[in-house]
């Protein structure tokens, strides 16, 4: 799909829908389908199990979270790894694959001329977390589905444009 | 000579376990560090040959590590490769203006990782060479074995299912397997073959057997200075990570884990022995060079025949030859493996002014050059060039005399 120069709802569904599968497919092994998205989803999000989450601040400003169910989380950390994974093992391998997605989102802005820079990742555990952003302009989320898993991995990024 | 020192600085320990395990079956000293600081710190105690640097880390991030390691004359001539999210047209810019000597984008595959260091530092494979090179210096440099030279496998198995698995894995490749079934039988097997003729070329172990017999048993191997160099992997399910660890820490090569995948098992034996496994793939015909690649080749057995292929193309050309018939005979269908392999080859080939010629049905054929530029933007290409770039058709020969008449 083509996109003008300024980062839109649209462009930042196309991006997570490249580098998610790109992501997992190359650390994991195993293919991540994109479903249908939404580019312009509610902005208040319900996210469960493990989350990972990154801020963006520069030129654009915004929030990545990628929510595994606790289940999916420990079956690509294994299956990454390559053996079992204690709970910070799974929470690592959560951040780092966050990172990945968003340094790629990142990287795509930044060649639209829309520098900005990332937060160090972190990751929440628990169910029903509500996440949202008041001040974002865009808030774009869509869900993948893993091969060999019923869970699906969800993606919601909130950004705004600096004024 | 020593092992080459490698030092990754993330703060990932998921990075770091993919480091160590991409690394796991070369000769060469790990390092980690899980910031700048530690970064800075590790690279002026250790000296590395090599620093695998992140660029997103708290304390101090790998841009500004990378500044204060270049600025410091003692530490200023280590190559330095980032590995970063971050490939922004920018940031890549910014980092290559500060002299680092290369990147790495993530996510990234093991197969990037061990291609690039191997560009700055000599990857040796652990096993028999770097043994007999410290018990023969004589033989030091020379492989001791190729892959199409008898190979013995002694495999120590309770479950006799497992060793006919390994039989019938490598039955095409001519290797003989021995099998035993407890330590205790492998240990009066060894100590009655000990002539050079019978020594076995690697040694399988179950790390299953009671007592930690199999860590015994490569007490016994090891003790024995015939059987010093030979190469033993452990035999496990996937979850029995305590066992890898402890067979790794004691002086196993690697793991190979059940269920056992029977495609890539050859090839990650022929790694752990580091044997060439080119003469497979590659023969003379007349004054040129013929690579003949397989549709099912492995991403271990591609990662090796690109390292191999290297050596074995200067190679042509020293001997005055400068034309290669790539013949995919056959192939029906291209893998990232088999697709990687292409790409490699033939740019190297391109470098050398190597003249290549493809063979093979044109009706499975023609899709490459459209495969390969597609291809192109995962992360498993990223970074090796599409050797069909700029061409539209790619001439395809249906036999090996007609590419000749071509050159």
């Amino acid at each position: 799909m083509s996109h003008s120069n300024t980062p839109s709802s649209e462009l930042i569904l196309d991006t997570i829908n490249l580098y998610v599968p790109e992501v997992v497919q190359t650390m994991v092994g195993i293919a991540a389908t994109p479903n249908a998205g939404n580019a312009h989803a509610p902005q208040l999000s319900i996210l469960s199990g493990v989350t990972g989450s990154i801020g963006l601040s520069g030129k654009v400003n915004g929030m990545v979270y990628t929510a595994f169910t606790e289940k999916l989380a420990k079956i690509v950390a294994e299956k990454l790894l390559g053996g079992s994974a204690s709970d910070q093992d799974v929470a690592d391998v959560v951040a780092e694959l966050t990172n990945m997605v968003t340094g790629n989102l990142k990287s795509r802005l930044c060649d639209l001329g829309f520098n900005c820079a990332l937060s160090i990742p972190s990751v929440m555990r628990g169910d029903d977390i509500t996440v949202s952003a008041k001040n974002a302009s865009m808030s774009v989320s869509n869900t993948y589905g893993i091969e060999g898993c019923s869970d699906v991995l969800t993606v919601q990024v909130f950004a705004a444009l600096e004024q | 000579m020593s092992s080459p020192k490698i030092l990754s600085v993330d703060d990932s320990r998921m990075i770091h376990t993919l480091i160590n395990k991409g690394f796991a079956s070369y000769d060469v000293e790990m390092f980690f560090a899980s910031n700048g600081v530690e970064g800075l710190e590790a690279a002026a105690r250790v000296k590395p040959d090599v620093i695998l640097l992140d660029v997103t880390m708290p304390v101090m991030d790998g841009v500004e590590c990378l500044g204060k390691l270049k600025a410091d004359p003692s530490l200023k001539d280590i190559p330095v490769i980032m590995l970063t999210a971050e490939a922004g047209k920018e940031n890549v810019l910014k980092i290559a203006k500060m002299g680092v000597r290369d990147y790495i984008v993530k996510p990234f595959t093991e197969a990037n990782v061990i291609d690039r260091v191997s560009r700055l530092v000599d990857l040796k494979h652990k096993g028999p060479t770097a043994s007999a090179q410290s018990a023969n210096p004589q033989a030091a440099g020379k492989k001791v074995k190729s892959v199409t030279e008898a190979i013995k496998i002694l495999v120590v198995e309770e479950f006799p299912a497992i060793i006919e698995s390994i039989k019938k894995a490598v039955s095409n490749r001519g290797w003989e397997v021995i099998g035993c079934a407890s330590p205790a039988e492998a240990a009066a097997h060894v100590a009655s073959t000990l002539a050079p003729e019978n020594t076995p070329d690697i040694i399988l172990v179950s790390l299953a057997f009671p007592n930690n017999a199999a860590l015994t048993f490569y007490g016994t191997i090891r003790s024995n200075p015939t059987l010093r160099g030979v190469p033993v992997m452990g035999l496990c399910v996937k979850t029995a990570t305590f066992e890898q660890n402890s067979a790794k820490d004691t002086g196993f090569v690697g793991s190979i884990t059940k269920p056992l995948d029977l495609k890539e098992l050859p090839d990650r034996l022929v790694r752990a022995m580091d044997l060439d496994n080119t003469p497979l793939y590659y023969r003379m015909d007349e004054d040129v060079q013929v690579v003949t690649i397989p549709e099912d080749l492995s991403e271990i057995g591609s990662l090796d025949l690109v390292r191999y292929s290297r050596s074995r193309l200067s190679g042509l050309v020293n001997s005055g030859h400068n034309k290669l018939i790539m013949d995919l005979t056959g192939v029906k269908k291209f893998e990232v493996p088999l697709l990687r392999a292409i790409a490699c080859i033939l740019v190297e080939a391109a470098a050398l002014d190597i003249t290549w010629r493809i063979v093979g049905s044109d009706d499975d054929i023609f899709p490459l050059p459209a495969l390969m530029a597609s291809n192109q933007k995962i992360a498993a290409f990223k970074d090796i060039k599409n050797p069909f770039e700029g061409s539209k058709t790619l001439d395809v020969f249906p036999n090996h005399d007609a590419a000749k008449k071509a050159f």
